[in-house]
Formats: structure tokens, C-alpha cells, sequence
């Protein structure tokens, strides 16, 4: 454990630090889907954009393995964040174009 | 992985997980748990995360009681914090024909130990003070239904199971199943063979094909059902609010999540779709206008197993000694875990659970004894 790992934040919306992502990988979360999910990182408004490939990296580092073995988490709709009443109108706001 | 278990349980979900611990804590610690992918992968990990005993069927209230109790003490009996709330469930009828239902249901309830309640629309505002009293006549209500965080659960049972002995192996995926002539069973996996006495049927939307390699064949349809999860909020929405097939509660995160029915029965896929978004919204922000400026973060799919009487297989199946079902929850699964996980351990281990369930066997389809539940949500 170094200062510096405690220190850098990988996941910004959700202020989790290399630190707490190589910890999970230590207790044995070593598929990025479960440690995303154990760690609880890439769960914020930008859903992992920043973060998601870091903590692959670091995964992958730790792990021995290449980037391409570790399989990234599927990227759910919509890209950024929408507020729910954009929604509400639904198809008919695209008619009125 | 050894070659050789006293018990193979197919699943790394809530009940799967839950089995395994139940069955450890009573000594019975020569166990496996065979996830094909990760643990909480399946209908777990996509759930709504809501707890509830308000139902309408004599069998599920009694079950969800029991359930909740443990619920409320999961954690401590863990060591680890699953993140149980009592913030109860709120239901809002908005005719007087669904007002009259759910005073019937009260009754019926109540009678059964779920004390839940008929409360008019100012005690509503105050529970949720988000409401738009407009948008109902009157709420149900019972303090003691709540949410769980279903990946903490996960890790919770998991790390619990593996402590007392389990050995629980995920991306391992069941293709065979043989019974032997001395009556145990070969699992046949993707990681080799293992020789076992009792296997146990746990694998949510896979059930109906891990059945299928024993020859059993459970009437499940596959339902999709889509959700949502918006960005975190300060504590404002209290309770789980449900209206129609509509609900949603609050995490302890601050994201409120939940969903709304779109009718796609038989899916085959678990797309998320824009028509589910617009319903969801539409629904949600009649009953909570100021959703309306709340950001949606992500949304995503999961299966309902459905079963032709809307409850679950629960105990051995008659034909196939040693072969155990927990599956076709239609929806309930995760609100049953724990009770689950106690009363299959007590088939696998003593042979009868402490409830008297044999109402749930597999059996009742071919006698045509079918169990009743109206209280589908989502």
C-alpha cells in the first residue's frame, strides 16, 4: 500500500482511490464486472467513462494479465445523464421537430 | 474445485448463495456453488431491491413475514453490511373499486401478521412528502416492508458461506447432469466433473434448462422487465412507492431505482428500450412531479421467471431423489432469499423444512393445485 495509491482517486463521482480498487482485487474480485460492483466504482453520473479503463488497467496490472483479457462491463443507455422529464413527452417530442 | 460434494448448488445468485450459508451454519459444510459467470450476475444483481410481506396470496405473506425478520438482522448475522431499510411500502389506489380491493387485502393481511394498513392521503404526504395528492385516493402502507442492497447481499452471503467451508466457483457453467446407479449425480462443468448426493437447482432464468438435463421440465416463461437508476439525491423519497405495475424506492446511495411494466412476455433478449423510459417517466413523475428534473443515469433489463401460479418451486421433485428446485420466483426472488435459503437447507439437511412448504413442490402443476397471488409489481 503506498500513500500515493490512497491518495489518487480513480473513480471521481464516487471518490474511490486506486487504494480501495486494489484492495478488492486482493480479496478476490479479480473479474472487473464483480469488483466494479464490489468496489463501487463507475456507478456516478459519467457511468464509468473516466474510471471503468483505469481500473482495467490496474486490474490487468495487478493480475498479470493483458488489457483484452479482462472483459469491460456493457455501457447502459442513455450515454449521459437526462433529466426524466425530457422522457415524458416520449416519440411526440421528436414530432414536433 | 474438489471431484466430490455432499451438495452442488447450480446458481451464485441470492437463493444459491443463501442455501449454501444456511446449510454451512448448520454444519452441513460440504457444499459448492457453481456460478456460470459472476456472483449476483443473473436476476439478482438487475433487481428492484425492494422487501415486501404486502401480498394477497395466504402462502407469500406468511413466507415474506418470516423473510423480513431475518431481513432485519442480516447484516449483524453476516458481518457485513447488506444495507437492509424498513422504509416500507406505500401502494397507491386510485379508484374506489382498487381502494375496496386493498381494504380486503388489509384485512387478509393482517390476519396474518403483516399489520399493514388503509391511510388517506394527508398521512401519505406526510410518510412521502413528495407526493402529488392528486394522483390517488388512498395508500397502503406497511412500516415494516424495505430494501436491501442486492450486490452487498451477494458479497455478504457470500463471504459468510466461504468462511464456514464453502466453495463457491464462479464462471463455471453446468452442461450435464447424469444419475448414477448408487443414486448421487455427475455434474458435468466447464471446470471438470464432480460426484454429488443432492443437487440443487438454483439458477434463476436458467432453472427451466438445468432441470431440462434431468429431464424435468418446469412451465416457466422468461418476462423481461426494464429499470432504471437515476444520479444520487439527498434522503428525500422515504418509502417504496408503487402505483400499477409502477414502483420505485430511494438507496441508501441516494439513487432512486425502479421500473414499470412494458408487457414483454416469452423475451428473449434484455435490451433496454427508449417506449420503457417514456412510461416510466410518465408514471413516475404523475405521483412525484419534481422526478421530472431528476437526471436518469443508466437503465437496464432483467427476467422475471414466471410460473403459471406467479410463486416459486420450492423442494425436492418427486421422480429425482436428490434433486432440489429453488426457481420460479415471478419476480420475488430476492425479497426471498433468506427464508429460501433457511427451508432448502432444511430439506437438503433434515429432510423438512420448519415451515411446511410442500404446497410450493413442483408437483402441484400436474395435480392442477395451483397457489394464488394477484400482487405482481413491475
Amino acid at each position: 500500500m503506498t500513500r500515493e495509491d490512497e491518495k489518487t482517486i480513480a473513480c471521481r463521482c464516487e471518490d474511490i482511490s486506486v487504494q480501495e480498487i486494489k484492495d478488492g482485487i486482493h480479496e478476490g474480485y479479480a473479474d472487473l464486472q464483480s469488483l466494479k460492483r464490489y468496489a463501487k466504482f463507475g456507478l456516478g453520473p459519467c457511468q464509468g467513462k473516466t474510471c471503468i479503463l483505469l481500473a482495467a488497467q490496474i486490474l490487468a496490472r495487478e493480475t498479470g494479465r493483458t488489457l483484452d483479457q479482462i472483459m469491460t462491463p456493457t455501457t447502459r443507455p442513455p450515454v449521459d445523464p437526462v433529466p426524466i422529464g425530457f422522457f415524458v413527452k416520449g416519440v411526440e417530442a421528436d414530432d414536433e421537430k | 474445485m474438489r471431484s466430490k460434494y455432499d451438495c452442488v448448488i447450480i446458481g451464485g445468485g441470492i437463493s444459491g448463495l443463501a442455501i449454501a450459508y444456511e446449510l454451512a451454519k448448520r454444519g452441513y459444510k460440504d457444499v459448492a456453488v457453481l456460478e456460470e459467470c459472476y456472483l449476483g450476475s443473473g436476476s439478482t444483481g438487475r433487481c428492484g431491491s425492494g422487501i415486501r410481506a404486502q401480498f394477497t396470496g395466504p402462502d407469500q405473506i406468511v413466507l415474506l413475514r418470516e423473510a423480513e425478520e431475518m431481513w432485519a438482522h442480516m447484516s449483524d448475522e453476516l458481518g457485513y453490511d447488506i444495507h437492509f431499510r424498513a422504509c416500507g411500502y406505500l401502494f397507491l389506489w386510485d379508484t374506489p373499486e382498487l381502494v375496496e380491493k386493498a381494504k380486503q387485502n388489509v384485512a387478509f393481511q393482517n390476519k396474518h401478521g403483516v399489520m399493514s394498513r388503509i391511510i388517506d392521503r394527508k398521512e401519505a404526504k406526510e410518510i412521502c412528502p413528495s407526493l402529488n395528492t392528486d394522483s390517488f385516493l388512498a395508500g397502503q402502507w406497511y412500516d415494516k416492508d424495505g430494501m436491501a442492497f442486492p450486490f452487498d447481499t451477494v458479497t455478504g452471503y457470500a463471504q459468510a458461506a466461504r468462511r464456514l467451508g464453502v466453495d463457491i466457483l464462479t464462471t463455471t457453467h453446468v452442461f450435464q447432469l447424469e444419475m448414477t446407479p448408487a443414486h448421487t449425480f455427475t455434474v458435468h462443468t466447464t471446470q471438470g466433473n464432480i460426484e454429488t448426493k443432492n443437487v440443487v437447482n438454483a439458477a434463476g432464468p436458467g432453472s427451466k434448462a438445468v432441470a431440462a438435463l434431468l429431464s424435468v421440465d418446469l412451465p416457466y416463461r422468461l418476462d423481461k422487465h426494464q429499470i432504471m437508476a437515476t444520479e444520487p439525491l439527498e434522503q428525500f423519497l422515504g418509502p417504496m412507492l408503487v402505483k400499477g405495475s409502477l414502483y420505485y424506492l430511494q438507496t441508501h446511495r441516494g439513487n432512486v431505482v425502479g421500473g414499470t411494466d412494458n408487457d414483454d412476455k416469452d423475451a428473449t433478449d434484455l435490451d433496454s428500450t427508449f417506449e420503457f423510459l417514456t412510461k416510466f417517466a410518465r408514471e413516475a413523475t404523475e405521483i412525484v412531479p419534481r422526478l421530472a428534473g431528476v437526471k436518469l443515469m443508466r437503465q437496464w433489463a432483467g427476467y422475471y421467471v414466471v410460473s403459471p401460479d406467479a410463486h416459486p418451486v420450492l423442494g425436492p421433485i418427486d421422480e429425482v431423489p436428490g434433486f432440489f428446485q429453488a426457481n420460479g420466483y415471478s419476480g420475488h426472488g430476492f425479497m426471498m432469499g433468506p427464508i429460501v435459503g433457511r427451508l432448502l437447507a432444511e430439506y437438503v439437511a433434515d429432510g423438512k423444512p420448519s415451515i411446511d412448504i410442500e404446497h410450493y413442490n413442483f408437483r402441484r402443476f400436474a395435480r392442477g393445485e395451483l397457489l394464488v397471488e394477484k400482487a405482481v409489481i413491475g
